[in-house]
């Protein structure tokens, strides 16, 4: 009887860890399929600064950033400094940016996605545990598993590539402090993009 | 018989109107009241778009996700355009985000401002992007639009009423109607004082001001005393105390529009 009690309340307790994503809190734990069908999980990752970056080849405010190069300039910066970058698509099935992991995977390719992994989430679960909101929408999770960045890529909710040189770089901003060590400044923020389409 | 054919030559002869770009989910066209201008004085526009069915477009505050209109003119030396004025929108929710804009047709009117010399017959040319959204997809749309005005006195197009009309939609300040914003833990306490006339019972309440009331809140008036109140949650994207807030009302008269500016301590 006890201990029944006990894994029911167990449960509910990670049920509940698992809806929050705050700054300054343990980064909800995950475990998702790569392109390759090979499973990552964030509890891996203890010890690696971990990007979350939730993308929409389709949408419009992705493509903004990724025909501009801007993304995978990022992702390939960031992870010659070691720092774990996962792309993640939520789309539910029938839903834009929705891709099997084959066209996916040749989706990628040809938009110059530079991430360390790439997780498929159709069913929204990785997505609704971080509450993402839009694509893009981007976190970033320290060595100790804490979130310290819940925001947008940048200050300028725009489609247009030309907006990205003058933007505030709200992300990499704090990446970079992350990475040095400082204390992350404008921490949270509201993303911009298209909704992710649960 | 001859007027009539008259008539219907100076109509063809105006370069008022040239038809609507479709891109993406939605057409757009420049209409204008008038095909003359008069140095000095305001040349009325609009932008009239018509969203695909099942589509939606959005307000100056989009709410979560979404993007407003933008208009980018390239002008004749010395004339200046204001930004798109916003007619009253509706709430909507589309795949779990609380949004505010517009289904069907929307028109944005913009007010052109010559210089106080003439500078002959021009062309101003309009590059105007937009989303459209659903449910299930986000597209964007873009336009290159123009129209030719000549110095002289009002000619109609045959759009001027839509033009006013359209005007006549954008929300403005009402005499004797403030708003009052205090905040306590995340909510904020409105209160409107309005004259009596103003009932503010069934009205549809929409913040303009963005990142300032919680998505998807809906703003209820009830009459307290000789003013209405309401609690809504603040939004979590504020930074710090309120400093300002717009709130557009409709459906209590014209489209109105209240601001509170927090006082400067």
């Amino acid at each position: 009887m006890k201990s029944i009690a006990y894994t029911v309340l167990a449960g509910a307790f990670s049920l509940i860890s698992a809806f929050a994503a705050d700054v300054g809190k343990p980064a909800p734990a995950f475990s998702g399929k790569n392109l390759k069908g090979e499973a990552v999980s964030l509890s891996d990752l203890k010890g690696k600064i971990v990007v979350l970056e939730w993308v929409n080849f389709d949408c419009p405010f992705v493509k903004k950033h990724y025909a501009s190069g801007n993304i995978p300039k990022l992702q390939q910066e960031y992870t010659a400094k070691d720092v774990v970058w996962i792309s993640i698509n939520s789309s539910a099935a029938g839903k834009q940016g929705n891709y099997s992991a084959a066209d996916m995977a040749a989706r990628a390719e040809k938009d110059g996605n530079k991430a360390s992994q790439f997780l498929l989430d159709p069913q929204g679960t990785i997505g609704k545990a971080y509450d993402a909101k839009t694509t893009p929408h981007l976190f970033i999770i320290n060595k100790d598993g804490v979130l310290v960045y819940n925001g947008a890529i940048d200050s300028k909710k725009s489609t247009d590539a030309a907006d990205i040189a003058v933007a505030d770089k709200l992300f990499a901003n704090a990446l970079d402090a992350v990475i040095a060590g400082k204390e992350v400044t404008n921490a949270k923020n509201e993303p911009y993009g298209c909704g992710v389409k649960y | 018989m001859i007027s009539r054919i008259l008539l219907t030559s100076a109509a063809v002869c105006a370069v008022s109107h040239a038809a609507p770009v479709r891109s993406g989910k939605a057409a757009v066209e420049l209409i204008a009241a008038s095909t003359t201008y008069q140095a000095g004085k305001p040349v009325e526009v609009a932008v009239r778009m018509k969203v695909d069915r099942e589509w939606h477009t959005y307000w100056s505050n989009p709410g979560e996700g979404g993007m407003k209109i933008s208009v980018k003119w390239t002008l004749p030396a010395g004339w200046t355009a204001s930004e798109p004025a916003f007619p009253v929108p509706k709430s909507f929710h589309t795949g779990g985000l609380a949004g505010y804009g517009y289904e069907g047709t929307v028109v944005f009117p913009i007010t052109l401002m010559p210089p106080a010399e003439s500078t002959g017959e021009v062309k101003p040319v309009a590059n105007v992007s937009w989303l459209t959204c659903n449910d299930d997809a986000c597209v964007p749309g873009k336009a290159e639009l123009s129209l030719s005005f000549t110095p002289g006195p009002v000619a109609a197009t045959g759009d001027e009423d839509a033009v006013r009309q359209a005007i006549a939609s954008i929300p403005t300040a009402v005499d004797g109607l403030t708003l009052k914003v205090t905040e306590k833990d995340q909510l904020l306490e409105l209160t409107v004082d309005a004259a009596a006339t103003f009932d503010l019972a069934a009205a549809k309440v929409f913040p303009e001001t963005e990142q300032a009331v919680a998505p998807a809140e809906k703003i209820v008036f009830t009459k307290d005393g000789e003013v209405w109140k309401a609690t809504v949650k603040k939004n979590e994207y504020a930074s710090g105390p309120l400093k300002k807030l717009t709130l557009v009302i409709a459906g209590a008269g014209a489209p109105a529009k209240v601001t509170w500016v927090a006082e400067k301590s």
